[in-house]
């Protein structure tokens, strides 16, 4: 169990650097690992890199879409809900033994859906709890974001993307990479994994147009109201 | 969100590119507004992913601190595209951005929401961010716009993009030559803005911003500060601001007193960190260092930095002295003396003398002073504050020589805010008294100042719109320019150009007013002579000359040479736009020489202020970036926002033209154009409601001004309300009646308050007008055939045929009118030959298959079935294959027919239902429905004809139940859907003018051959119906061949069967009996001729008994509250109903036998009676 623990120390991660970069690198360890070679620091930082990105998300998942849950009186704090995601997360990667560096970040990005999803579903089960009992006082301002399925939704969508635009998105926006990490795993020019997110910003949007209440500055929208 | 593929293609083209919307979309602009509205969308939705899934930022070291900073997403602010977060501080946030319509990148600050809680703090952050986007210089950051975004206010800025000067030091002595150097540089940007009236308040290393050569420029100008004074100033309880580079009066926190020196301070702190790598006071914690900066003299440079040369040190502590007034007075003058270091001469500033450490030593240790040191000080005391009174004065004396050198380099540069800031500071200098030389030249600058200020507010205030308030007339500017001139005892053009020559010659503003006279010129024709005259002596360059010449002014071809050859590097920008205008005036074009101009002088206000204008009309695109310009440059020019107001709505941006409209507002309440301009947007946004109140408000302020009328005409319109729509209309046209726009719209108004007569006078008007208008001959042909007038709207169509070849909405409409004209035949052959030239689009082929079979040429019929199924029998679109398959059905076909019929449809159904409208569906159900039956399918075809097939196509399904039924051998619930099918439609061959009554002829004559076998007998004669589902399903062949004598005689011989029918007014049947007897009483020679006389006198009287015992019914339901209303409206339709007319006009009862007239005069009198009544009852 020498991964838990270094996830649980701390999530240091921080120094992943030059060799993170180095796909060839990543690979001969990972052709170690399927071989039963004693387990090297990269790929210590290659898993926990994945398990700090998850934290990450986490949090600011948490932050983000549920804020009342941060506050008296849950006062939910971000480790006490991801410690078992974490591990989770681990485990499964270290059961699959991903022949490539492209297909380890492929589970990787799709365990990391799955335990956001879980999460979030979580997430909002407690937050309509606080929601139930919050009703009798009245609700603190900026609070009303809160109960949300975007996370959920959000993630449905990116499950739907196409198989290359969800990779890109994934690398790019789940796993942190930038677009020449992500040129480097998959093995094409930078401008294409830019465009490949780019095209998935415009079909998540597309997808997930109503998420967002439309501007009121302009007042272009919501204010037709004869004719 | 169903977008056109073509706005995807053009969005990844942005976003892959990096290249400007407007470029991207240059050959489609009509979807630009659409990009542009998805690429702010875009901004919104990357900031909602990127709350979720941040792209960078800490991996994992650290998750938690960062993560849980609220607000970590990117803000939607409309016009840009937020790129990143680049620093976060106390106060906000500041972001990276793109300038939508520059292009260029931009710094954005958005300051947190909670400081700013009052809206007069809002106001104020608003005015005093005004303020110094007015500052323009090379070493301030620029400030370009200010904003509000849901309550946070923000404002945009130049991205410099080298770091700070924080950065750069870290901690390092630099040389002493730099520093000076630096702080010098820094001290002549902050001199700019403390004579804007801007104070810093927060000058420090992170705050100088370096580009990439390393030139500084200072940032963060004081707007947070200022604002957050008196509001919540902690965060977690540590006070914000960085205690090391506040003066001591700020740490005290005496926010009255904390001015310009404040800022001298600071750039002392500057000046010493840079030298010694470290500022003045840093102790442990901020409190301790705040107790530093208010309480401890700053330990001497050359402590810390051997090498820092005396006089800089001495130029650095008089910056860092305690008491404001010892530092230096201005920025200018520590910039002065820095200078004077780095040249090596002699430096104004002195250490600070034995006499002042003395007595701070004294103040110091009070205890440890004798009385003797006392007595030996107060000496030498007294005599140096002699000195001292006198070194001041000459000190005062040459700080408001200074400012009133200053007064006129701002001056030249129309920098009119700094001009009068500097004028202020002298002023207050020389309070209570000064020497007279220098309050005589402070009056003369105030004099100038109010001079040239005056000669700009004309320049600017000229209007291109003629009458419009709040803006002047070119005669009015060149009687403002006389006023001035002479007011300020200039030569104004009545004197010898020689000696006025040698007058301005004198002035120091001679170049103001030289600029002043060549825009009066511009104004007046008049005067250009003597312009030309004195201008040409006070300015001898020969280009010049030539161009203030009044003969060149006036000779375009002259003036195109100029253009073509002007020497757009080497002349100032003034001239070269007089050649511009003048060659616009007079029609030329001068695009090419505005745009050259302002690529040489891209900063010139004129330059993009005209250039932009030239083009809102044909390039409103690039007229928004230079107007944009303009207004950046000068944010308080109003012409400038009104002009990129009108290209913004040109570009259909409206709440951006809206905003800029106010701003206009804002700075000329009285602008007449930009109060009414902001109506217009409201109208399109939508806001019909705010519109009116505009619109009113603009009219009391400006009575005459038409279109203001028209579009509160308009706006009035829109709300139904047609009585007062009307009035404005009417009010518009008094105002100027040759406005066909208007006059259309009038008319079209009194159309829908029915004033038939009143539209049609109004229609005509406008086509006398405008023979082209768009839209009129569609209203006006449709009018006229409201009132019957078809030969009149066939005209009227013909013309919209015309000028609209392509549609085939228009086309129908024609055919429809010809129909009515019994020109059927006719409208078939020249259909027939326009569908000889084979258009490609369905709509030509729509309808004709049917009017083939309406007018039995079935042969031509089958050919346009097999022309149909060749062409469309493949179609995808639902809306096609629809049609296509229920036209091929109507005669009853071949297999392969049904066959191609079937697929079609079957295609249809089995099409996703999202694909088309939700009204589509019972149309679709019965073509099916149809097939079914000519598949034989009878039961099928009644069950699906009875479902929701039955809401559409008027009598048909009932018709294809009947015949259904009939095919099942259920004679009598045959003759019953058939009678009920039959008495749902008016039957009568006018109105056979469109394919669906079309459909339904042919269908209602199958089935009455099918199911009336005795039809051809009783039209004989020779035969009478047996019940009265037989003679309502007897009363369609009738009314379509105009027997209205058998048709009442029907309708008599039901009642006579069933006396319930006549009675049941719901059912109407007794008016529909009177209507046809009274047609059927028609003495009308060529329709019913060789009817008795005696037999028609018999109808008509039918006809009167039928409709007064109607009339009796309705008496029953007046005491209904319910049933009034109807009662009312249905007795209306009776006084209008044209089929009555024979019995109720008095040109037609004229022609009666006298006998007759009474009894039909007291019916209608009786009917007017119940009408009234039923209008009065309460």
């Amino acid at each position: 169990m020498w991964l838990l623990s270094a996830v649980v120390s701390g999530l240091d991660c921080a120094a992943m650097g030059e060799d993170f970069r180095t796909t060839a690198v990543v690979q001969r360890y990972l052709n170690d690992l399927n071989g039963d070679s004693p387990a090297e620091p990269i790929v210590r930082d290659l898993l926990s890199h994945a398990a700090g990105r998850l934290h990450l998300l986490c949090v600011s998942m948490l932050s983000r879409n549920y804020p009342r849950l941060t506050r008296p009186p849950l006062n939910l704090q971000s480790e006490e809900m991801l410690g078992g995601l974490v591990e989770r997360l681990l485990k499964a990667l270290q059961k699959t033994h991903p022949p490539t560096v492209r297909q380890f970040f492929g589970l990787a990005n799709q365990h990391m859906r799955w335990e956001l999803n879980d999460l979030a579903r979580r997430l909002d089960e407690r937050s309509h709890a606080v929601e139930l009992r919050d009703e009798s006082v009245p609700a603190p301002e900026n609070s009303g974001s809160g109960l949300s399925p975007n996370t959920r939704r959000m993630l449905g969508a990116i499950e739907s993307l196409p198989v290359e635009e969800r990779e890109a998105f994934e690398l790019m926006r789940i796993q942190g990479m930038s677009a020449a990490e992500v040129a480097g795993i998959v093995g094409v020019a930078e401008r294409t994994v830019q465009r490949r997110l780019n095209r998935a910003l415009l079909l998540l949007m597309g997808t997930l147009d109503d998420l967002r209440p439309p501007e009121k500055a302009g007042g272009r929208f919501g204010e037709v109201s004869e004719d | 969100m169903a977008d056109d593929p073509r706005v995807l293609q053009l969005l990844e083209e942005i976003m892959g590119s990096g290249r400007a919307p407007e470029e991207v979309c240059r050959a489609s602009p009509e979807l630009l507004p659409i990009v542009l509205e998805r690429l702010q969308r875009l901004g919104a939705f990357e900031a909602e992913i990127a709350a979720i899934f941040p792209t960078h930022g800490p991996t994992a070291s650290n998750p938690g601190a960062s993560a849980w900073h609220p607000g970590a997403d990117l803000p939607a602010i409309p016009g840009y595209i937020v790129l990143s977060v680049l620093g976060r501080g106390g106060m906000g946030v500041v972001y990276q951005a793109r300038h939508l319509k520059l292009t260029r990148t931009v710094a954005i600050k958005m300051l947190l929401a909670g400081g700013f809680a009052t809206p007069p703090e809002l106001a104020r952050f608003m005015r005093e961010a005004q303020a110094i986007a007015v500052l323009r210089h090379p070493n301030i950051v620029q400030v370009f716009d200010v904003g509000d975004l849901e309550g946070r206010p923000y404002f945009t800025m130049e991205y410099v993009e080298g770091g700070s000067l924080a950065q750069k030091l870290a901690g390092v002595p630099q040389p002493a030559r730099d520093a000076s150097a630096m702080v010098a540089t820094l001290a002549e940007a902050i001199q700019v803005a403390h004579a804007g009236g801007i104070v810093h308040r927060d000058l420090k290393p992170a705050n100088i911003l370096l580009t990439a050569e390393g030139t500084p420029k200072i940032g963060d100008f004081g707007l947070a500060r200022s604002y957050s004074e008196g509001s919540d100033l902690t965060l977690g309880g540590t006070r914000l601001g960085t205690p090391s580079y506040m003066s001591p009066e700020q740490a005290i926190g005496r926010e009255g007193t904390i001015g310009p020196s404040a800022d001298i301070y600071s750039l002392g702190v500057v000046l010493y960190e840079m030298l010694t790598g470290r500022p003045p006071f840093k102790a442990e914690t901020p409190v301790e260092t705040e107790r530093q900066v208010i309480h401890n003299d700053p330990p001497m440079p050359s402590r810390f930095n051997a090498k820092v040369p005396r006089d800089l040190e001495t130029i650095c502590l008089k910056c860092l002295r305690k008491e404001p007034e010892r530092r230096y007075a201005t920025a200018a003058l520590l910039a002065e003396d820095l200078r004077r270091f780095l040249a090596g001469e002699p430096i104004h500033a002195r250490p600070v003398g034995i006499a002042e450490r003395t007595g701070k030593w004294v103040r110091r240790h009070p205890s440890a002073a004798g009385m003797i040191g006392a007595i030996a000080l107060l000496v030498l005391l007294v005599s140096a504050s002699a000195l001292r009174v006198g070194w001041q004065r000459a000190r005062i004396n040459r700080e408001v020589s200074d400012d009133l050198r200053q007064v006129s380099e701002f001056e030249r540069v129309s920098d009119w805010n700094g001009a009068r800031a500097a004028l202020e500071r002298a002023k207050g200098r020389l309070e209570p008294a000064g020497p007279d030389d220098l309050r005589r030249r402070a009056r003369r600058a105030e004099d100038n100042l109010t001079l040239v200020t005056k000669f700009d507010r004309i320049r600017l205030g000229r209007t291109r719109f003629a009458g419009a308030p709040g803006q002047l007339t070119n005669e009015e500017a060149a009687e403002g320019y006389r006023a001035a001139f002479w007011e300020a005892g200039l030569p104004d053009g009545s004197g010898a150009p020689e000696d006025d020559a040698a007058t301005i010659r004198r002035l120091e503003i001679s170049d103001a007013i030289l600029a002043a006279m060549d825009d009066w010129a511009i104004c007046s024709k008049q005067v250009r002579p003597w312009v030309f005259a004195v201008s040409s002596r006070l300015d001898p360059d020969p280009w010049r000359v030539v161009i203030r010449d009044p003969a060149v002014q006036t000779d375009r071809k002259k003036l195109e040479e100029l253009a073509a050859s002007a020497p757009v590097a080497l002349q100032p920008t003034r001239l070269l736009l007089i050649v511009a205008v003048a060659l616009r005036n007079l029609g030329g074009d001068s695009t090419e020489l505005l745009r050259a101009i302002q690529r040489q002088h891209p900063d010139d206000f004129w330059a993009n202020f005209e250039l932009g204008y030239l083009l809102i009309q044909e390039h409103p695109q690039d007229a928004i970036s230079y107007l944009r310009a303009a207004t950046a440059i000068r944010p308080d020019a109003a012409s400038a926002h009104f002009d990129l107001g009108m290209a913004l709505s040109a570009t259909n941006r409206l709440s951006d033209a809206m905003h800029e409209n106010e701003r206009v507002l804002e700075l000329v309440p009285e602008h007449i154009e930009a109060r009414h301009n902001v109506g217009v947007c409201m109208l399109q946004l939508h806001r019909t409601d705010d519109a009116i109140v505009q619109f009113r408000d603009v009219i009391r302020r400006a009575p005459r001004l038409q279109a203001a009328h028209g579009n509160l005409g308009y706006a009035f319109e829109s709300k139904k309300l047609y009585a007062q729509a009307a009035q404005e209309y009417r009010e518009a046209i008094r105002i100027g009646p040759d406005s066909a726009g208007l006059r259309n719209n009038l008319a079209t108004t009194l159309h829908e308050m029915d004033d038939l007569e009143g539209a049609r006078g109004e229609y005509e008007n406008t086509l006398r007008l405008d023979p082209e208008s768009p839209n009129t001959h569609v209203n006006f042909g449709r009018l006229l055939k409201e009132m019957g007038r078809l030969r009149e709207a066939s005209d009227q169509f013909r013309i919209v045929v015309v000028q609209h070849p392509r549609s085939a909405e228009y086309r129908n409409e024609l055919r429809g009118l010809r129909i009515r004209l019994g020109e059927t035949e006719a409208v078939r052959a020249e259909w027939q030959r326009d569908l000889s030239s084979e258009p490609p689009e369905h709509d030509a082929w729509d309808g004709y298959a049917e009017l083939c079979l309406f007018l039995g040429s079935t042969n031509e019929y089958h050919r346009a079935c097999r022309e149909l199924l060749a062409r469309f029998g493949d179609s995808t679109d639902v809306h096609i294959a629809e049609r296509t398959a229920r036209a091929c059905l109507l005669a009853p076909a071949g297999e392969e027919e049904v066959r191609s019929a079937s697929a079609l449809i079957d295609r249809a159904l089995a099409t996703d239902k999202s694909q088309y409208e939700d009204w589509m569906e019972p149309f679709l159900r019965f073509v099916h429905g149809f097939v079914e039956f000519r598949k034989n399918h009878m039961e099928a075809a009644i069950s699906i004809m009875n479902g929701r097939a039955s809401t559409v196509m008027g009598p048909a399904p009932q018709l294809v139940i009947a015949m259904a039924e009939h095919q099942l051998g259920r004679d009598q619930e045959a003759r019953r859907a058939l009678a009920a099918a039959v008495m749902a439609f008016d039957w009568r061959r006018p109105n056979a003018d469109i394919r669906d009554t079309w459909i339904y002829h042919v269908l209602r004559r199958e089935a009455e051959a099918a199911i009336l076998p005795d039809l051809p007998a009783f039209l004989e004669g020779k035969y009478q119906p047996h019940d009265n589902d037989e003679r309502f399903a007897l009363q369609g062949v009738c009314q379509f061949q105009g027997r209205y004598a058998a048709s009442a005689q029907l309708y008599a011989d039901a009642f006579a069967a069933d006396s319930s029918l006549a009675e049941d007014l719901r059912n109407g049947l007794r008016h529909s009996a009177a209507c046809t007897a009274a047609l059927a009483g028609r003495n009308i020679a060529q329709e019913n001729q060789g009817n008795d006389p005696k037999q028609q006198a018999a109808w008509r009287e039918q006809a009167r008994q039928w409709l007064l015992a109607d009339a009796l019914s309705l008496r029953a339901f007046l005491r209904n509250d319910k049933a009034r209303p109807q009662v009312r409206t249905m007795l209306t339709q009776w006084l209008a109903d044209p089929d009555l007319a024979g019995i109720r006009d008095p040109e037609n009862l004229c022609k009666l036998p006298e006998d007759e007239r009474a009894p039909c005069v007291a019916l209608w009198a009786q009917v007017r009676d119940l009408q009234q009544a039923s209008q009065d009852a309460k």
